[in-house]
């Protein structure tokens, strides 16, 4: 009984892929962005990040990404404790996770194919290989035949899905997006998220702030929803 | 190795790209490297022209032994034979007293002053020629001038040319002067290299940051940045190599007609292929250490907040 337990629990934690604990953020200039935050996701799982402007979504997620660190509390993130992860292991930590920015953060003086190619780049990936990865990740969100253009001349729907590709071509297990679809209107919104949808189905887990409710409603998937930094609502809307 | 070759050479023709991207303000950080290069280039150079200059004397260096009056000829000869085979010496004359004497009546015009001498009292000298090395160094020519003078036959050892000791002395003094020089310059270009490496950075800061954002490391980051600072440095030495030629080729003919004027065969030599190399290098080897420098302390402002 004990033993099952046991095994049960071990199981459990290898499938946890975030896990936060008592978390608050304090930015330097004495704002507490985040207050005692605890939540876990699995993998596998979709889940919303929702909130209003200002009630700390972004900065949850740049706590996920290791690009702050939390001021309290304990960051787990793919079995790594993100307060003991070293400074020079961080590059290798963020390879396993793909990111997605509401101002895409492309590199303007390079091509669509470039920007894709980028994470395989930095990672020394192979240059046989490279082409037939960031093809299969245009490919994926519909943009193969823009690869030689810059990301200036494509539509900002656009410019998002060469983001989106470029956050999944290294295949990472979890793919972090922060209101992807700010500033877009509701049909290419719908587009963006049903990617994310079906990277989800085929087992990525999938972290997204959005203050769209309508997504979430759509989706179906579990939330959490921030309020002043406090975590206020953990809901699983599952149809 | 092909994957890391390539990488390489991608990142050094991107640097050559970043260069060329801004020309006006690359050919100025780079005209005023390769200033502060030539200034020392220029006198390292012209330091070697007068070191030759001044061996073109030292040729002619001999050190005179005068032995003791016991000495024979015979005795004098053998010592000459072993001091032949000293390594610091070149060659070795010897001058017996009537040779001696012959000179010294026909110099001196008290030919029947020293016709009236019963004996010659003039010793046996030998004239020793040191090696060129030992003649361009002061140290090892008093050293030299010295043992000699200690062998028990030689009564009296002496220098002719005392005042080329005090020009290879001076010249000691400014060749460090030079050096000082070079290392002051040499900072002022690692400055230089610096500040266009932290405009960079500054320029390309969002960049660096989706850069990080997506997993390079450090190291990916910097490697650009190096390249960037090797090949101004590296541009900078060219130029300074080139404006060391033109200012020579300028003052060349002038020098050589002044000093034909004086009778002496002597014509300047630009740097040799060696010294080139090595400011190209050293403006290279600054460029890169002065990115390094301040790359490690910019890319600290893309680390995690606290
Ligand atoms: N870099 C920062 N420095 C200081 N305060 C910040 C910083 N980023 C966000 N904040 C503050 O933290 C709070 C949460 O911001 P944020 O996480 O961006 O919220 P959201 O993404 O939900 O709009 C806001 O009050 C914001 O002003
Ligand atoms: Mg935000």
């Amino acid at each position: 009984m004990l033993e099952t337990s046991l095994r049960l629990c071990s199981i459990k934690k290898t499938k946890m892929l975030i896990e936060f604990s008592n978390v608050s953020k304090r930015y330097p200039e004495g704002h507490e962005a985040l207050r005692d935050i605890s939540f876990v996701i699995e993998k596998g799982e979709m889940v919303f990040l929702a909130g209003h402007s200002g009630a700390g979504k972004s900065t949850l997620l740049r706590l996920v990404t290791l690009i702050e660190h939390a001021t309290r509390g304990q960051v787990i993130v793919n079995g790594q404790n993100l307060g003991r992860l070293k400074r020079r292991k961080i590059p290798y930590f963020r390879r396993q996770i793909g990111m997605v920015f509401q101002d895409h953060k492309l590199l303007h003086n390079l091509s669509v194919f470039d920007n894709v190619a980028l994470p395989l780049i930095v990672s020394g990936f192979h240059p046989r290989d490279l082409r037939r990865r960031v093809h299969a990740a245009l490919d994926k969100v519909g943009l193969l035949n823009r690869d030689r253009a810059k990301p200036i001349t494509l539509s900002g729907g656009e410019q998002q899905r060469v983001g989106i590709a470029r956050a999944v071509v290294n295949r990472p297990s979890l793919l972090v997006a922060d209101e992807p679809t700010g500033n877009l209107d509701a049909g290419l919104s719908d587009e963006i998220f049903d990617l994310f949808h079906d990277f989800n189905y085929h087992g990525v887990t999938v972290l997204v702030a959005t203050h769209d409710l309508r997504h979430i409603e759509r989706l179906g998937k579990r939330s959490l929803t921030l309020s002043d930094g406090r975590m206020v609502l953990q809901a699983n809307t599952a149809a | 190795m092909l994957v890391w070759l390539t990488r390489h050479l991608q990142t050094l023709v991107g640097a050559l790209g970043d260069l060329s991207r801004s020309p006006f303000s690359s050919i100025l950080s780079i005209s005023v490297i390769a200033i502060a290069l030539a200034l020392p280039g220029g006198l390292f150079a012209a330091l070697e022209n007068i070191n030759k200059f001044t061996s073109e004397f030292e040729h002619g260096a001999k050190i005179s032994l005068f032995l003791a009056p016991q000495v024979s000829v015979k005795q004098a000869t053998e010592l000459q034979q072993s001091i032949q085979q000293h390594a610091s010496i070149k060659l070795v004359e010897l001058i017996t007293p009537d040779q001696a004497m012959e000179e010294f009546k026909s110099r001196s015009g008290l030919q029947n002053a020293l016709n009236s001498l019963t004996s010659n009292p003039l010793p046996v000298v030998l004239l020793a020629y040191p090696k060129d090395e030992i003649a361009r160094s002061a140290e090892k020519l008093a050293r030299l001038i010295d043992e000699l003078g200690k062998l028990k036959q030689v009564e009296l050892s002496q220098f002719d040319l005392e005042w080329i000791k005090r020009l290879t002395a001076l010249l000691e003094l400014v060749t460090r002067a030079v050096w000082i020089i070079a290392f002051i310059l040499g900072l002022g270009v690692f400055l230089v290299i610096g500040n266009t490496i932290r405009l960079a950075i500054t320029n390309r800061q969002e960049e660096i940051r989706i850069i990080k954002l997506i997993g390079g490391t450090d190291a990916f980051v910097r490697r650009s940045f190096l390249y960037s600072g090797m090949l101004q440095g590296l541009l900078g030495g060219l130029l300074a190599l080139l404006i060391i030629f033109l200012l020579f080729s300028f003052i060349s003919a002038p020098t050589s007609s002044l000093s034909s004027m004086y009778g002496i065969a002597f014509s300047l030599d630009p740097l040799h292929f060696l010294p080139s190399l090595l400011l190209v290098s050293s403006g290279a080897l600054i460029g890169w250490l002065s990115a390094r420098v301040t790359v490690g302390v910019y890319l600290r402002q893309f680390e995690p907040g606290k």
